[in-house]
């Protein structure tokens, strides 16, 4: 009863305002869609919001709380879009193993999400046994590694054959809406669980420093590994999502340049707090969507240029900048 | 009678050709304060990554409660009630103090029941009895190095151990800080009744505060006893000579 | 037959898979000298080597008309403005005042650097997108042949003339920095920070001019080692590149050890015939690129330092 207890008051405190007042925005676009009252850009433009925040916050669990920048995150990504789409044309499919659910999308989605999950967390558990013996920089080159070597064999079997990509059942925008939502709810009470609990005390002291958060009892080991399959699992949850939403996968969905995304808008936000994943990935979406209208050319130099002043002049992030600017928000930033 | 709560045996820890440790063994008793002291490189701190498991011993074994912990990892090793503070501190800098001091006590000993709000409680009466009450909610990058030291023994006290390992709480204090830190330490062992080995080099508070001490010099054990047997032991004052500050205060001592 | 065949295709694959691997070991060589002695991982050397690429062919095709052979030159003098650039831009705030490198220091380095390639990208995608220079580039038109061949004929393999000759030219940029290195005073300033930056204070020289020396250096070596990588390639140079080169460099700098130039020379020795090999084994340069991570991953995980690290 007292975990259960503390658990529900978590979710009164501050910190959680911000999570609140933007899925209550979302429901209330949803809601507006479903019955008609809006047309579809604006459900569109919420759905671009609802997948930065998602993958941001996946990438927060491992970069943001536990200090390990994965330069591979992207590979859990495409394995759920990946997994989906196999589940669909192979596994669902009137000659496969689960024909019996063949015809019914819905199912075969969630059962295609959770088999994606599931792969992503089983690969993360095996790679992450090995590479999270490594820190710091050393980890961030061996990610790298990682998605080099499944982007050149994802590459030779995409070359090999494909008629893996697209997704052939018909999907309905509302209803890929209001999925991107309960994706998006998931996400974050799973990060703002792990943020408030022990566990995110742990991986707090981790980032911190790793040596003194072993001495002081910490299993450290044991953590990063389950950070790092958590951010794995809900990774594959969006890549299973935006392979849906997309109708299938394309070779970009294992490229570097996602997790690019995702460490770009976590470095914004600002590593540590809950919140600074969430502003940062708004903040980016807003920066991508503004240089695709009005500057496409200057895409990378702009991001590029945001990465620098972030990470030498205010390192801390925009959520430590405000913080530390502005001490009576910081309960709601926690 | 007195109870050994931690027993070190023919402990020998090597670096390549350098031998930091040469079976080297003795014992703590519950309830004293164990002083390890010795010229500098002498293996002090190796012996206390031997003890919280940091360091794999290439010979020797470690008793913590009749328990063998040799070779445990030190997150176990800490959770079984041993706990240290560092000689360079490691405070958890984007943290605020609270959050530093929570930690130590949601993951020690009782770190299978206890609550977040029950680790909080505790947390906060430990930095009051450390003097840190009013700055529990500053980053602890913002303390300044005697606040800093505090932390690390808040944290450390937070864990609730039977055994503390104190690496040179003192270093780097002023002489009023020292005197504040000792008065500090002497309220540990008289309420919170902490089985205590410090390694220290301000001398005249190891020797009033330490019940036993052990020298290190090179790795070995040259002497161990009351304060006063150590002081008076030649080959303690030979192995100080090397270190003419030291020799001088070792001096002092043997003429009063 | 078969087995005669066989045999001769190992044997080119392992001799051009020597000039390669010497190719390759330039080409990290700035990289390790950045990492090594300044402890900078820097993620933007894949997309500075392409610069230097760029650098070759812009000048050639261009500008001036300039003959590739002189390229080096001109990345010398580009690469040490880049270098400046790239100092006071991404490194300066993070490590000019740096004592020591903390783990929490070496991971901002190395996300500036990395948010330093990404604009080093934006460059040359928007120089694409206005048409500047073509997304594909070359240097069309140029070859190198001595008595009317543009090949050296050993054991019955073809080197070509322009890749023996950007390696050859790898190799000795990669000489003349170990004897900078070993021989000047600066060179000397150079590796005392690379033992201990406190150290260099109280040799006099100032840590942060040695500090943007070592990435001017470094970036120069980067910049020189790609009008070579132009040379050795003539065409398909393209931004693309940077996806095979940065990734390459970090498994050579790590087989070779952090700062070791000779290192990464043996590292690229050891990454191009594994390539190479692999690649007339599979037929597939996937698998190739592949066994060459599964390399660094396991180098990583079992001798951080490197096969010849200190």
């Amino acid at each position: 009863m007292a975990p259960g207890k503390g658990l529900m008051l978590a979710f009164t405190r501050k910190g959680f305002y911000l999570s609140l007042a933007l899925l209550a925005v979302f429901i209330v676009i949803g809601v507006l869609f479903w019955y008609g009252r809006i047309g579809a850009n604006i459900p569109g433009y919420a759905m671009d919001a609802m997948y930065y925040i998602g993958i941001a916050l996946s990438m927060a669990i491992i970069m943001s709380y536990a200090g390990y920048v994965s330069f591979g995150h992207v590979v859990f990504y495409g394995v759920g879009g990946w997994t989906l789409v196999y589940t669909f044309n192979r596994l669902a499919s009137e000659s496969g193993v689960l024909s019996f659910l063949h015809g019914h999308s819905y199912a075969i989605l969630v059962v295609g999400t959770l088999l994606g999950m599931a792969l992503a967390v089983l690969l993360a558990v095996t790679v992450g046994a090995a590479v999270l013996r490594l820190r710091g920089a050393f980890f961030a080159i061996a990610t790298i590694g990682l998605d080099y070597v499944i982007l050149y064999l994802e590459s030779l079997y995409a070359t090999g054959g494909s008629d893996y990509m697209y997704i052939g059942y018909e999907r309905f925008l509302e209803k890929t809406y209001f999925l991107y939502l309960a994706g998006l709810i998931l996400t974050v009470l799973i990060a703002y669980i792990i943020r408030v609990s022990k566990f995110g005390y742990g991986l707090a002291a981790i980032r911190e420093d790793e040596d003194a958060a072993e001495v002081l009892g910490v299993n450290t080991y044991r953590y990063k590994v389950q950070a790092f399959a958590i951010a794995a699992a809900m990774a594959a949850l969006w890549g299973s999502l935006s392979s849906w939403r997309t109708s299938g996968i394309f070779p970009d969905f294992f490229s570097l340049s996602k997790s690019v995304d995702m460490i770009v808008m976590n470095v914004i936000g600002g590593l540590g707090t809950f919140n600074g994943p969430i502003i940062g990935s708004l903040i980016y979406y807003v920066i991508i969507k503004a240089t695709q209208l009005y500057a496409k050319d200057l895409a990378y130099i702009i991001v590029g240029a945001i990465v620098i002043i972030v990470v030498s002049v205010f390192p801390e992030g925009v959520a430590g900048l405000i913080k530390s600017k502005y001490r009576q928000l910081r309960e709601y930033l926690i | 009678m007195a109870r050994e709560i931690l027993k070190v045996e023919n402990i020998t820890k090597r670096f390549g050709g350098l031998l930091a440790l040469d079976h080297v063994s003795f014992y703590v008793n519950e309830g004293e304060i164990l002083g390890l002291i010795g010229p500098n490189g002498a293996g002090k701190t190796t012996m206390f990554n031997v003890i919280t498991g940091v360091y794999k011993p290439e010979e020797g074994r470690v008793y913590f409660k009749g328990r063998d912990i040799t070779g445990m990892k030190p997150h176990s090793i800490a959770r079984l009630g041993i706990s240290r503070t560092h000689q360079i501190v490691k405070p958890f800098g984007d943290l605020t103090v609270l959050e530093n001091t929570m930690i130590g006590a949601l993951f020690g000993p009782r770190h299978d029941t206890i609550t977040e709000d029950e680790a909080r409680e505790i947390a906060l009466s430990v930095l009051e009895f450390v003097g840190l009450r009013d700055k529990a909610e500053m980053p602890a990058r913002l303390l300044n190095i005697q606040e800093k030291k505090r932390l690390e023994l808040a944290r450390a006290l937070a864990q609730e151990p039977e055994l503390l390992l104190l690496d040179e709480v003192l270093a780097g204090l002023n002489p009023s800080e020292v005197a504040k830190m000792i008065k500090l330490l002497r309220k540990v062992r008289d309420e919170k009744k902490i089985t205590m080995i410090m390694i220290e080099h301000v001398m005249h508070a190891v020797m009033n505060l330490a019940d036993r001490i052990v020298v290190l010099h090179f790795g070995r054990l040259i002497a161990q006893g009351t304060p006063e047997e150590v002081a008076t032991n030649p080959e303690v004052v030979a192995a100080y000579l090397g270190d003419p500050e030291m020799a001088l205060k070792f001096v002092k001592r043997l003429r009063r | 037959m078969a087995v005669e065949l066989s045999s001769q295709l190992l044997v080119s694959n392992t001799l051009s898979g020597l000039v390669y691997g010497l190719m390759l070991g330039a080409l990290a060589s700035g990289l390790t000298l950045i990492w090594g002695v300044m402890k900078v991982v820097n993620l933007s050397h894949g997309y500075l080597v392409v610069t230097g690429m760029l650098t070759s062919v812009i000048f050639y095709k261009y500008i001036l008309n300039v003959s590739p052979t002189l390229s080096p030159a001109l990345a010398f003098v580009i690469g040490a403005l880049v270098g400046i650039a790239f100092y006071y831009s991404s490194l300066h705030l993070i490590i000019g005042k740096a004592e020591t490198m903390t783990l929490k220091i070496e991971m901002s380095s190395l996300m500036s650097t990395f948010g330093f390639g990404i604009l080093i990208l934006g460059i040359i995608t928007f120089a694409v997108n206005r048409g500047w220079i073509l997304s594909n580039e070359g240097l069309s038109g140029w070859t190198l042949s001595i008595h009317g061949k543009t090949y050296l004929e050993v054991a019955g393999t073809h080197l070509e003339y322009t890749k023996l000759l950007g390696a050859g030219l790898g190799v000795v940029l990669v000489l003349v920095t170990e004897l900078f290195l070993r021989k000047t005073v600066w060179g000397l300033a150079i590796r005392a920070v690379a033992e201990d930056s406190r150290a260099v204070a109280l040799t006099g020289y100032d840590p942060v001019k040695v500090k943007l020396l070592t990435t001017i250096i470094s970036t120069i070596m980067a910049l020189i080692a790609g009008a070579l990588y132009a040379i050795y390639l003539s065409s398909g140079i393209s931004v693309g590149l940077e996806s095979q080169i940065a990734p390459l460099s970090f498994v050579i700098v790590v087989l070779g050890g952090l700062g070791s130039l000779i290192g990464t020379l043996i590292g690229g020795l050891i990454i191009g015939l594994t390539y190479n090999i692999t690649l007339a084994l599979t037929g597939h340069s996937e698998i190739s690129l592949s066994v060459a991570f599964a390399i660094l991953l396991i180098i990583l995980i079992v001798r951080p330092k490197g096969l010849f690290g200190r």
